[in-house]
């Protein structure tokens, strides 16, 4: 536990390493399939629509005709997750100066930070529907 | 004559001879049959790295951890069985650094005779004073020294920089670490001038730099235990 004194001092200078959150934002900028591949039989509770997509076979074997048979896999839907998607917090250090126009947005539009923020992702392709970034306080 | 327990080499300057000391100074101590360890707390684990386990360096205890939620950690566990532990940090103002300034009975801060480098090593030394001001340093403040590195002798901006300093009351230390070439040869094998040539020039700037530091340290510790 570290006194306040402390924490202000830390307040003011970076992480030595990056984190982990803000890496993972950064190298995959398009959407993100949230589970890859689940199995068919076992449906789970709750689980994101579901829709069926052939594998593709390779192109060798499509010439020939042949080849091993490719049973179609079940991915999952990257659009509209549910709304009762849980949810995570995220850390990114950003400059000062966007901090502080974020804050100012908010407060103009009576919006969350969230909410401003959810709308850059969606408005640079990120796969986020509008219940998602609507303001949860309204 | 008191060895300090936790020796941290801080400045935000990048370049400015921090994991050379670190490294150096960990191998004077260990010829002189102390037990030294190091925490590469550097992201760049410029020590961990070239660091050897096999070679002539290898009963230096050596741990690399540069996140700031661990390395207090590191450093008190290797506390527990070597003295001193040297912690090298990253070369620009980060958490690190902090939570290991925090925990240190001396920052050493090196500096080049060159602006950036005295700007920096100045924000070091001033941080420390703030973090003397906390309640996790209150009644055993870190002490700090400023040391000249790669500074070629007689020359004149080496002579302002001292100048300047010491006539701002800031503690830099007689000892300097003259530009030699037998840190970077070493390096690239790991190893540092005090095991590899002993009774060489570089080996006994070390071994001036580890006497100061040792005398100034004991000499501040007594005066307060008085």
């Amino acid at each position: 536990m570290s006194s306040k004194q402390l924490e202000s001092i830390m307040g003011r200078v970076v992480k030595a390493t990056p984190a982990p959150a803000l890496s993972v934002v950064a190298a995959a900028p398009a959407p993100v399939i949230s589970e890859p591949v689940v199995e068919a039989a076992k449906p789970q509770p709750e689980a994101p629509k579901l829709q069926q997509v052939a594998a593709p076979q390779p192109k060798a074997a499509k010439a020939k005709g042949e080849g091993r048979v490719v049973e179609p896999k079940t991915i999952a839907e990257p659009a509209k997750a549910p709304a009762a998607e849980p949810e995570r917090a995220i850390q990114a250090y950003v400059p000062v100066s966007v901090a502080k126009a974020i804050n100012i947005r908010a407060a103009q539009e009576d919006a969350t930070v969230r909410s401003i923020i959810l709308q850059g992702l969606q408005a640079i392709g990120f796969e986020i529907s509008d219940e998602q970034v609507r303001d949860r306080r309204r | 004559m008191s060895l300090p327990h936790v020796i941290v080499l801080a400045t935000g300057k990048g370049g400015a001879g921090k994991s050379t000391i670190a490294r150096s100074l960990a191998a004077h101590w260990l010829s002189t049959r102390h037990k030294p360890a190091v925490v590469d707390a550097d992201p760049q684990a410029s020590i961990a790295s070239f660091h050897d386990p096999e070679g002539l360096m290898k009963a230096i205890a050596l741990k690399a951890d540069p996140e700031v939620e661990t390395v207090h950690q590191s450093i008190q566990e290797l506390s527990e069985r070597h003295k001193p532990v040297i912690v090298d940090t990253a070369g620009f103002r980060n958490q690190t650094t902090v939570m290991a300034a925090i925990n240190a009975d001396l920052v050493l801060i090196p500096l080049k005779a060159a602006a950036e480098d005295v700007r920096e090593a100045i924000h070091m030394y001033e941080l420390i004073q703030e973090l003397n001001g906390t309640p996790e340093r209150e009644g055993r403040p870190i002490e700090a020294f400023m040391v000249l590195t790669m500074t070629t002798p007689g020359t004149v901006i080496a002579r302002h920089v001292r100048k300047e300093l010491e006539g701002n009351g800031y503690p830099l230390l007689a000892a300097e670490v003259t530009q030699r070439v037998a840190y970077p040869e070493f390096s690239m094998r790991g190893l540092s001038p005090s095991i590899v040539e002993p009774d060489g020039a570089a080996a006994r700037d070390i071994a001036a730099l580890a006497a100061e530091i040792t005398k100034k340290f004991g000499t501040r510790h007594v005066v307060k235990a008085a």
